[in-house]
């Protein structure tokens, strides 16, 4: 190895720190374009990122950066990893998003699907505290159409 | 009203929603479709949406699974390849019908066309024509979501599907499609 491991600063939204080798800070496609367009100066602003969602990525960067770890033991991590509250989880998808972590990405909203796809519309609104904007008539007419849906 | 909080969009972004939402089974969404007008208006009238879902994900190809026995349709709930969540088979005069389905874990659309015809019935190009006609009408049989892709898809693929059932079937068979590649264009 000629070059020697080189660190980014990453400041989340709360004005927290962290200290990240490069190699697995670009894991994230946003990071990596402001290093390869060289605007990186000393600290990587992540303004749209609180300090208790990057933890949560950075751990998730560096188990998915172990050297030698085996398929199944990344399974099980990204298993547990993802079973956290769903504001978590959304806030996990936000930053996700926004650091442009597509593998990252696809995994929790997988997760979120897998969440709600055997939920009935009554749950859904509960779970994400949506409001019921249709008449009776109209929900009526809607369960009608896909009553197989619903069996 | 409009100062009601919609939390999941509020939190996740239009973009997010949209992308969470192509993932769901078919199933699923047609029945989120009750959940509010948002989604409802999404999953059934926006345009990109429902390009979204059949341009990344659709793909078919046609098996003959059985001939015959209309036991053998047993086989095409219980496929071995895909894991499939199927929506229940919409019959026609007791010839032919459509299911839709999609895979669990990744919500591929897969719609499956199973037609039990007798071949030389099929054959001739009266026939031919009589049996687009079907499935036309047997869309009014059930109004889902893709039915105007699925009319379109199949349409555009009846030539194709009848080539191929002349180059392999003598007598009454069910057929699966599980890969065709979806040209955008075709969809309007």
């Amino acid at each position: 190895m000629s070059s020697s491991t080189k660190f980014l600063t990453l400041k989340t939204c709360d004005d927290k720190k962290f200290v990240l080798d490069e190699a697995i800070a670009v894991r994230s496609q946003t990071i990596k374009n402001m290093v390869e367009d060289d605007c990186v100066s000393n600290v990587i602003p992540l303004p749209n990122v609180d300090s208790k969602t990057m933890t949560k990525v950075i751990e998730y960067w560096k188990k998915h950066s172990e050297e030698g770890i085996s398929k199944d033991m990344l399974m099980d991590f990204d298993k547990a990893f993802v079973k956290v509250h769903h504001s978590i989880l959304h806030a996990l998808i936000l930053a996700a998003n926004f650091l442009n972590d597509k593998e990252m990405l696809d995994m929790m909203c997988q997760e979120v699907v897998d969440r709600i796809k055997g939920k009935t519309p009554e749950e859904i609104r509960k779970e994400f505290d949506i409001k019921n904007d249709f008449t009776p008539e109209e929900e009526e007419e809607i369960r009608k159409e896909n009553a197989w849906a619903f069996e | 009203m409009n100062e009601e909080k919609n939390r999941f969009r509020d939190q996740l972004g239009d973009d997010i929603v949209f992308e969470i939402l192509t993932w769901i089974p078919a199933k699923s969404l047609m029945r989120f479709r009750c959940v509010c007008k948002d989604w409802n208006a999404l999953i059934r009238q926006d345009p990109n949406f429902v390009i979204r879902c059949v341009s990344t994900h659709i793909s078919f190809q046609l098996h003959v699974l059985h001939s015959k026995r209309q036991s053998s349709l047993q086989h095409i709930f219980s496929p071995r390849r895909f894991s499939l969540q199927l929506a229940p088979l919409f019959n026609l005069d007791g010839r032919s019908g459509i299911i839709i389905c999609s895979n669990q874990c990744n919500s591929l659309f897969f719609f499956f066309l199973v037609i039990h015809i007798d071949f030389t019935y099929t054959m001739s190009p009266l026939e031919r024509s009589n049996l687009c006609y079907s499935v036309r009408v047997n869309t009014q049989y059930g109004r889902i979501c893709f039915w105007d892709l699925i009319l379109s898809l199949l349409t555009t693929l009846w030539e194709n599907l009848v080539s191929y059932l002349v180059g392999i079937c003598t007598t009454e068979a069910i057929f699966r499609i599980t890969n065709l590649t979806c040209r955008l264009n075709n969809i309007t």
